[in-house]
C-alpha cells in the first residue's frame, strides 16, 4: 500500500515536471501576437483574417498568432498586464479606447511612419482624427461601419407604411407595427427597440445618433482649447423625450427591453421580434437560416433635424511593450493595404479606406454595403478624449427616464451638468 | 515526539512559501496601493493622500447601496440556501428515501459546475422572450403579472439573483447536513418516540442539537463567501440596472477595469476585507477554529 | 439496498403516504435543481431556430449535432479543454504535495506554535480572491509566470489552503498517537512515518483534498481571465465566457461548447462524490 502510494506520488511528480516543462518553446523565428475579436467561428471576416495571417507568414516568414477576446476581455488584459509591461504586438481598438490606451502608455506613437506611409491619403481625415491624441497618431484606422435604420420590408409593406424619414414618421410607423400577431392578447411584434444596458457599449452609440440629428448637437465639443458639452438642455431633452414616448406613450417598443444590450437587440431583430432597429452592417450576419434576404432592408436613420449617423472606427495599434515594433507596424501596414483590406471586410465589417471600391475584389452590394458606405459622408466620430464616464451616464440618465424615476426634462438638465461637470474637473483639469 | 525538533518547521515550507507568494506579499502591496491616488490613466496626477481613498468610499453615493445589496444577497441567499438545503438533507435521510448517494450526487451538481457556466444558462433561462422560465410561466397562464425581464428590472433583479445563488449553493449545505444528520444516533429518536414526542418535538430535542455545530460552520463560511462573491453578480447582471444589483466586490472590479482607478478599487477591497474580519472573525474563532 | 429492506421500512399506517411524499418531493427536487443541465444539453443538441424561439419546446423537435462540429472545427477547444485538464490536475498534485506534510505536522507532530499557525492559515479564508487580482498579477509577471499555466496553477493551489487544510486536518488529527510512537520505536523519522502510516490511512482525505481542489480549479473565472489572455494558455470557463460575448446569439454553439465543459464535471463528480462528500463532512462536522 505504501509503496503504492509513493510510487503514484512520484509518477505525479514526474508527470506534472515533463507537463509543466513541455509549454517552453525555442525558435528564432519573429511571432506576432494580434489580440483582437475577429472570431472564424461568427465570422467570415475572422476566417479572411487568419488566411491572411498564413499568407503573411509564406511571405514574410514571421507568424502571426490570433488572440480572439471579446471587447471586454481585452481591454482588461491590456490594462493589468501593461501594468507589468507586458503585452501582445498588434492590438484592435475600440476608437473611444485610444484616448486612454495612450495616458496609460499601453500603445506607440507612430505619426512618423504612417505620415510617411503612400497609402496615408487613402484613409479619410476623420478616420485618422480618432487614432490622434494630443496631435499624435497611435494606430491605422482599420474597419468602420455607420449606424442605419434596418427595417423588414414584408412587414412595413403589409402595413401599408412608407419607409421613415423623421422622428414623427418612426414613432408612427412603429406604433402601426407594434401587434399581436396571432390574437392571444400578447403583442408579438414591436415596432422598434433600442440599447439601454448598464454596461453602455452599443446605447450610447445610438443615445449619440439620436442627439446629433436634434441640429447636429454633440456630447462634448472643444471650445478655445476646453472641452464643453455640446448639447443644450433642450436639445437632450428631445432625445430622452423620444425615448419615453415611444415607451409609455406609443408603446411601441417592448416593455421588457430596458436594459438590453447589443446581445439581446440583435437577436431579437433577427428572429423577428422587433420590426426596426438603428444597426450596423454586421447585424446581415445574423439574418436566421430560411428567412428571405429581401425582407430586410436598411435605410438612413430617421432624425429629428438633420440626418445623422455615428461613424464607428476601429483602430489598430502597436503595443508599447512588443519586442518587435517594426514587424508588427509593417505586418499591420500589409494587412490594411487596399486589397487586404476588402478581403477581410467581406462580411460584417466595412473598409475605412476611400480606395477599396476600387479594388478587384470589391463586390457591390446596393441593399447593405452601398447604404453604409454613403452614410460615411455625414457621419461623426467621438472626440479623443476619455468617454467612458459620459457613456456610462446617458445609459444612466436613461434608465432613470425608463424606470420613470425622472422626467425627460429632469435627465436632460441632469445629464447636461453632469457633463460639464465632469469635462471642468476630470479633463480640462 | 520531540517539542523542540526545528525540522519539524520544514514540513510547512511548502504552504509557507504559498502563502506568502500568493497572499502576504499582494496583500501587503494593495495596502500600500489603498493609501495612493493611483489611476492609470493620470500618470501624474499620482500621490500618496493617506486615508483619502476611505473617506471617499464612505462619500460615494454608490457605497451604502452596495453595502446593503451586499447585505440583502447575503442574508437572503444564506437563509433560504439553508433552509433548502436542510429540508432536501431531512429528505434524503429518511427512512423513506431511495437511492441516497445517487441523489446526493445528481444534487452536488450545480455547486460543482463553473459560475460562469451556471450563469450563462440561466441568463439564458431568465430572459424575458426566449427564456424557458417565462414560457412555462405563460403555459402556466401566468402571461403578463409573472413573464418579467427578470435580471432587467430594479424590482426583480436582486430576487432573481439570490434565487440563482441558492440554487447553486445549497447543495454543499444538503450534503453536509446529511452527514451530520446520520452521525446522530437512532436510539435517540427511538427514545424520543417512546415518550410520544411528535415530528416537531423530536426536531427540537434531538435533531437541532445534533446538527447545531456543523450548521454553524458551513453557514460562517457561505456568510464570507456570499458576501465576498464576484463571479455570480458579474457574470449575471454586472451590477445592473441602475446599480440595483451592485455590491462592493463588482464596485470594486469595475473601479479598477473600467475606470483604472487602482488605489481607490485597492481600498474597497481591503475595507471588505477588514469588516469580514471584523464582524465574522469571532464568530469564525468560536465555531470553526475550536474544532481544531 | 435490497427490497426487503424496503417493505421493512412500512412499519406505520401513515407511511405508505409519508413514502409516497418523500419520494414525490426527492423527485420534485431532482428536476428543479436539474433542470437548467437539462436545458444546456438539449440546446446543444438543436439547431437554432427551436432556441430562439418564443414557442416552449420541453425536447428537440430534431437533433443535430452541428454545434459540436463548429465548436472543435473552428474553437480550438480541443487544446483549450487540455490546458483546462493540465491546469486542474497539476493543481491537484501540487495541492496534495503543499498540504499533506502540513496537515501531518500539525495533526500527528505538533510542534510549537501549531495552534497559531493553524489558526494563521484558516483565517486566509477570509480574503476576498478579487482583492489580490491586481498585485498578483504583479507579483506573477515579476517571476515571469503570466500566460503560463504555473501562475494559474500556483493561485489555485494557495487558494484552496485553508479549506483542504480545514478538511485534511480532521483526517490527521484522529490518527490514533500510538501509530506513531510505536514507529518511533521501531526506528523510523518522522518522514517515514508520515510515508508509511499516516498516507495510507488518510487516502480518503487526500481524495477529497484532490477532488476539492480539482473542482476549484476547474471551475474558476476570475484568475484565470486575468492571468491568461493567449489562445495557448486560456482555460475552459474563460473561453466559453468569450464564447457569450463574441458568438452573440451563437446559443447553440455556445451551449455545446458548455456541455463539453461541464461532462467532465460531472464525471469526476459522480466517480469521486464519495471522497468528496466525505470529506466536506469531516471538515465542517465535528471530526
Amino acid at each position: 500500500m505504501t509503496k503504492k502510494v509513493v510510487a503514484l506520488l512520484a509518477i505525479g511528480l514526474l508527470g506534472a515536471m515533463l507537463f509543466a516543462g513541455g509549454s517552453g518553446e525555442s525558435s528564432s523565428q519573429v511571432s506576432l501576437i494580434y489580440q483582437n475579436e475577429f472570431d472564424p467561428v461568427t465570422s467570415g471576416d475572422g476566417v479572411a483574417h487568419e488566411e491572411k495571417y498564413a499568407e503573411y507568414e509564406e511571405l514574410t516568414g514571421i507568424h502571426v498568432e490570433h488572440n480572439i477576446l471579446t471587447y471586454d476581455q481585452s481591454k482588461q488584459t491590456l490594462v493589468v498586464s501593461g501594468q507589468a509591461q507586458e503585452g501582445p504586438d498588434c492590438i484592435h481598438m475600440l476608437g473611444e479606447w485610444v484616448p486612454d490606451m495612450v495616458a496609460m502608455g499601453l500603445i506607440e506613437d507612430i505619426t512618423d511612419e504612417v505620415k510617411a506611409w503612400e497609402d496615408y491619403d487613402k484613409f479619410p481625415q476623420s478616420t485618422w482624427d480618432v487614432a490622434t491624441v494630443d496631435g499624435r497618431i497611435y494606430g491605422i484606422p482599420s474597419v468602420a461601419s455607420t449606424r442605419v435604420l434596418v427595417y423588414r420590408e414584408d412587414l412595413l409593406q403589409a402595413a401599408g407604411l412608407e419607409v421613415p424619414e423623421t422622428w414623427e414618421e418612426l414613432r408612427e410607423a412603429a406604433k402601426a407595427l407594434t401587434q399581436d400577431v396571432d390574437g392571444d392578447g400578447t403583442i408579438d411584434i414591436y415596432g422598434f427597440a433600442f440599447c439601454s444596458s448598464s454596461k453602455a457599449v452599443r446605447g450610447p452609440q445610438e443615445f449619440a445618433v439620436l442627439l446629433n440629428s436634434v441640429d447636429k448637437a454633440e456630447l462634448v465639443v472643444e471650445k478655445d482649447g476646453k472641452w464643453v458639452p455640446g448639447f443644450t438642455v433642450d436639445q437632450v431633452e428631445k432625445v430622452f423625450q423620444l425615448y419615453y414616448d415611444m415607451m409609455f406613450v406609443d408603446k411601441s417598443v417592448p416593455p421588457y427591453s430596458i436594459g438590453w444590450e447589443w446581445e439581446e437587440l440583435d437577436p431579437n431583430f433577427a428572429s423577428g421580434t422587433i420590426a426596426m432597429v438603428q444597426d450596423g452592417s454586421w447585424i446581415q450576419q445574423r439574418m436566421p437560416d430560411g428567412v428571405k434576404p429581401e425582407t430586410w432592408k436598411t435605410a438612413d436613420f430617421p432624425y429629428y433635424s438633420t440626418p445623422a449617423t455615428y461613424m464607428e472606427v476601429k483602430v489598430e495599434g502597436v503595443g508599447a511593450f512588443s519586442e518587435h515594433k517594426e514587424e508588427a507596424l509593417d505586418f499591420l501596414m500589409w494587412l490594411y493595404n487596399r486589397d487586404n483590406m476588402v478581403a477581410i471586410t467581406q462580411t460584417d465589417n466595412l473598409p475605412s479606406r476611400s480606395d477599396s471600391v476600387e479594388s478587384p475584389l470589391w463586390v457591390a452590394d446596393p441593399v447593405w454595403k452601398d447604404e453604409f458606405v454613403e452614410n460615411a459622408q455625414y457621419g461623426f466620430t467621438i472626440p479623443s478624449i476619455p468617454m467612458v464616464s459620459i457613456f456610462e451616464q446617458t445609459m444612466a440618465f436613461l434608465q432613470e427616464v425608463l424606470y420613470e424615476r425622472m422626467t425627460p426634462r429632469e435627465a436632460a438638465e441632469g445629464f447636461h451638468a453632469f457633463v460639464a461637470e465632469y469635462l471642468d474637473t476630470e479633463v480640462n483639469a | 515526539m520531540k517539542k523542540n525538533d526545528y525540522t519539524q518547521y520544514l514540513y510547512f515550507a511548502p504552504v509557507f512559501v504559498l502563502i506568502v507568494l500568493i497572499f502576504i506579499f499582494p496583500l501587503c502591496y494593495s495596502v500600500i496601493l489603498s493609501f495612493f491616488e493611483w489611476n492609470l490613466t493620470k500618470p501624474k496626477q499620482r500621490g500618496f493622500v493617506g486615508f483619502g481613498n476611505f473617506v471617499e468610499l464612505f462619500h460615494d453615493p454608490l457605497f451604502l447601496p452596495c453595502l446593503g445589496h451586499g447585505l440583502v444577497f447575503t442574508v437572503f441567499s444564506v437563509v433560504f440556501e439553508y433552509l433548502v438545503g436542510l429540508v432536501i438533507a431531512l429528505a434524503i435521510n429518511s427512512r423513506f428515501a431511495v437511492c441516497k448517494n445517487v441523489n446526493k450526487a445528481l444534487l452536488m451538481l450545480p455547486w460543482a459546475v463553473p459560475i460562469a457556466i451556471n450563469s450563462m444558462v440561466w441568463k439564458f433561462m431568465l430572459s424575458p422572450n426566449y427564456g424557458y422560465l417565462n414560457q412555462i410561466f405563460e403555459l402556466m397562464g401566468f402571461s403578463g403579472s409573472l413573464t418579467k425581464n427578470w435580471l432587467g428590472e430594479v424590482s426583480t433583479v436582486m430576487p432573481a439573483i439570490i434565487v440563482v445563488n441558492i440554487w447553486r449553493s445549497f447543495p454543499f449545505y444538503t450534503i453536509v447536513l446529511t452527514a451530520a444528520l446520520m452521525a446522530i444516533p437512532k436510539e435517540m429518536y427511538e427514545a424520543a418516540e417512546v415518550d410520544g414526542a411528535s415530528f416537531f418535538q423530536k426536531f427540537r430535542a434531538v435533531t437541532m442539537p445534533g446538527i447545531a455545530s456543523s450548521s454553524a460552520v458551513i453557514i460562517i463560511f457561505h456568510i464570507i463567501w456570499t458576501f465576498t462573491n464576484f463571479d455570480v453578480i458579474y457574470l449575471l447582471t454586472a451590477g445592473g440596472p441602475l446599480n440595483a444589483s451592485e455590491v462592493l466586490p463588482t464596485l470594486m472590479y469595475r473601479e479598477a477595469f473600467t475606470h483604472f482607478n487602482m488605489g481607490y478599487s485597492s481600498a474597497i477591497g481591503l475595507f471588505l476585507f477588514v469588516i469580514m474580519f471584523v464582524l465574522m472573525g469571532p464568530l469564525y474563532t468560536k465555531f470553526v477554529l475550536k474544532e481544531q | 439496498m435490497g427490497k426487503g429492506r424496503n417493505k421493512n421500512k412500512i412499519r406505520h399506517r401513515g407511511d405508505h403516504l409519508r413514502f409516497a411524499g418523500i419520494i414525490l418531493f426527492n423527485l420534485v427536487a431532482l428536476c428543479i435543481v436539474l433542470f437548467p443541465f437539462y436545458w444546456l444539453i438539449t440546446a446543444s443538441l438543436k439547431p437554432d431556430k427551436y432556441i430562439i424561439t418564443r414557442t416552449f419546446y420541453p425536447y428537440p423537435p430534431e437533433v443535430t449535432f452541428d454545434h459540436f462540429v463548429t465548436v472543435f472545427t473552428f474553437g480550438n477547444l480541443l487544446q483549450i479543454f487540455m490546458n483546462s485538464v493540465k491546469v486542474s490536475l497539476l493543481t491537484v498534485i501540487f495541492s496534495l504535495i503543499a498540504i499533506v506534510p502540513a496537515a501531518y505536522a500539525l495533526g500527528v507532530l505538533k510542534p510549537k506554535g501549531s495552534r497559531f499557525i493553524s489558526r494563521f492559515i484558516l483565517s486566509l479564508q477570509m480574503l476576498p480572491g478579487i482583492l489580490l487580482v491586481i498585485p498578483l498579477y504583479m507579483t506573477l509577471q515579476k517571476l515571469g509566470l503570466i500566460n503560463t499555466h504555473m501562475s494559474l496553477i500556483i493561485s489555485y493551489t494557495t487558494f484552496t489552503i485553508p479549506f483542504c487544510f480545514l478538511m485534511l486536518g480532521s483526517y490527521y488529527s484522529a490518527l490514533p498517537k500510538e501509530l506513531f510512537e510505536s514507529a518511533r520505536m521501531d526506528g523510523c523519522n518522522s518522514f517515514q512515518a508520515l510515508l508509511k502510516i499516516a498516507l495510507p490511512l488518510t487516502l480518503p482525505g487526500m481524495m477529497t483534498t484532490a477532488s476539492y481542489s480539482f473542482l476549484q480549479a476547474w471551475n474558476d473565472f476570475l484568475y484565470a481571465n486575468t492571468f491568461t489572455s493567449t489562445q495557448k494558455a486560456r482555460t475552459l470557463t474563460v473561453e466559453v465566457i468569450r464564447l457569450v460575448g463574441t458568438w452573440g446569439n451563437k446559443w447553440g454553439d455556445l451551449a455545446a461548447g458548455a456541455t463539453v465543459t461541464v461532462i467532465p464535471v460531472i464525471v469526476v463528480f459522480l466517480l469521486a462524490n464519495k471522497y468528496i462528500i466525505s470529506g466536506l463532512t469531516a471538515g465542517a462536522v465535528k471530526g
